[in-house]
């Protein structure tokens, strides 16, 4: 694990702050984040505790760091900046806080950045298995969608369920899948290679928005299945009934506590026959619930 | 004995100057030759970060494939340096690159001031910001290869010519 953070995270890190590439290999086994903060020390977080390093982080080592994060071409990254954040090649995030410009209600820029927070992306292989039973009925997929709070591993679930479905599951063939990768936190792209594993039958439509990324691959691709991350707009709607009149099968995440969190106007179309919920009582992407759409009311399944 | 000496002394001494008057001219048709291939250059870098969002290393990789001899040297070996240094801005190496292969280049000092304008908040800014800076270089550039290209017309034959003339004369004189 040490050698991919290192690769990925950790050389870019400048010689100033170069006390963290010293640090104990065992601690990047269980790291899930690592926040730089202008004037303090930098911390890892674990699932249990924090370490704080001795260095206090200046306004060069900021500038610096997040220029090595963007290969030295901040211009490269300013769209997802302005979104606040970028996403590094092995699906690392770094969350970016500092003081916004704003044009048109939009922002234009960041300054004066303050903070940054690179969130460690695991490929979690396998995750699914439990949930597979539940979404394919006698090697069929229905219209599935899954809903938890943040942190629950919605993502890294979906990743995994993209995954099965593409290379084929027991008896379930494989089926083409269109992935709308709005973060590129799913297939993590880089340089147009997906550096998670999302199947052998998945066109990835990376760092655009999701209802323009489905409408272009209904019309391009051709897809049996479409997946993305985290629904919830108007846009999102219009482009979730484009993709079920055109006979597509639906995979998608959403936040919330229970299914009662959903907008009405997606839940009322009963287009989705499984939700899924998860929590993380005992650990990330544990089932809380299952629905299933039964005489058009969603009946717990477990 | 003697003569042969002398002649083979005299047709040297009728070599150097030629050469010298050679080399001399050709600075003038190698600087207009460099500034057209930095303006080439920085045209490549400007559709590309407009296009493409290449990052800098990945543009100027880009650009020294089409560019050959000094100037794309220099596009190459920043874009080297930039894969593996952690600790030096885009614009710093780039300065850096340019000092270290100034004695390779014909350009005026003028020329190289102006090229190293790109050095300022390369990479540290906006796209908008990054694509005015450039054309702002480019169009700096483009009146110093006016300037090259005059000096060009009026000394490249008279430096050749005079290499030959003052070749001969010497060995006229010395005869």
């Amino acid at each position: 694990m040490y050698e991919k953070i290192y690769a990925e995270i950790l050389s870019f890190f400048p010689s100033s702050l170069s006390e963290i590439v010293n640090l104990n290999k065992n601690i990047w086994n269980t790291a899930e984040e690592i926040r730089v903060r202008l004037g303090q020390a930098i911390c890892i977080r674990q699932s249990s505790e924090e370490i704080f390093l001795s260095k206090v982080v200046n306004q060069e080592d900021m500038l610096r760091l997040l220029e090595n994060f963007s290969n030295n071409s901040i211009y490269s990254v300013q769209s997802e900046l302005n979104n606040g954040f970028i996403t590094l090649k092995g699906g690392h995030r770094v969350g970016v806080a500092g003081t916004s410009i704003l044009e048109d209600g939009k922002v234009k820029n960041i300054k004066y950045i303050s903070s940054l927070n690179i969130r460690i992306a695991r490929e979690m292989k396998g995750s699914s298995l439990n949930v597979m039973k539940y979404i394919l009925d006698k090697n069929n997929f229905s219209n599935t969608l899954i809903i938890s709070p943040p942190g629950c591993g919605k993502t890294t679930m979906l990743r995994d369920i993209v995954r099965c479905l593409s290379n084929g599951f027991e008896g379930f063939k494989g089926n083409n899948i269109g992935l709308v990768d709005e973060r590129s936190e799913i297939a993590a792209m880089y340089k147009g290679v997906p550096q998670n594993d999302v199947g052998i039958r998945t066109d990835v439509m990376n760092n655009c928005v999701k209802h323009i990324g489905m409408n272009m691959l209904i019309r391009s691709m051709g897809p049996q299945i479409i997946a993305t991350d985290e629904i919830g707009g108007k846009d999102d709607e219009e482009a979730i009934r484009r993709a079920t009149y055109s006979g597509i099968k639906l995979l998608l995440t959403a936040h919330g506590d229970d299914i009662q969190d959903i907008s009405k106007d997606i839940m009322e179309k009963k287009i989705f026959k499984n939700v899924v919920v998860l929590t993380r009582n005992n650990r990330p992407g544990e089932i809380k619930n299952v629905y299933k759409l039964k005489e058009d009311q969603y009946v717990a399944y477990c | 004995m003697l003569l042969t000496v002398k002649i083979i002394l005299l047709f040297s001494i009728f070599g150097v100057s030629t050469l010298v008057g050679y080399l001399i001219s050709n600075r003038y048709s190698s600087r207009v030759k460099e500034l057209q291939d930095l303006i080439t250059s920085l045209e490549l870098f400007e559709t590309r970060i407009n296009y493409t969002y290449d990052t800098i290393p990945e543009c100027f990789q880009y650009i020294a494939k089409y560019i050959e001899g000094s100037v794309g040297n220099i596009f190459r070996r920043t874009a080297e340096i930039l894969e593996d240094e952690n600790n030096l801005s885009a614009g710093d190496c780039f300065k850096n690159i340019i000092d270290e292969e100034r004695y390779l280049l014909n350009l005026k000092d003028v020329d190289v001031e102006t090229i190293k304008g790109l050095s300022v908040s390369l990479g540290q800014i906006d796209l908008d910001s990054q694509i005015k800076n450039i054309r702002l270089i480019i169009h700096t550039l483009n009146n110093c290869l006016d300037q090259a290209e005059e000096e060009k017309k009026k000394n490249f034959k008279l430096y050749r010519n005079m290499g030959v003339l003052t070749g001969l004369v010497l060995m006229i004189v010395l005869i």
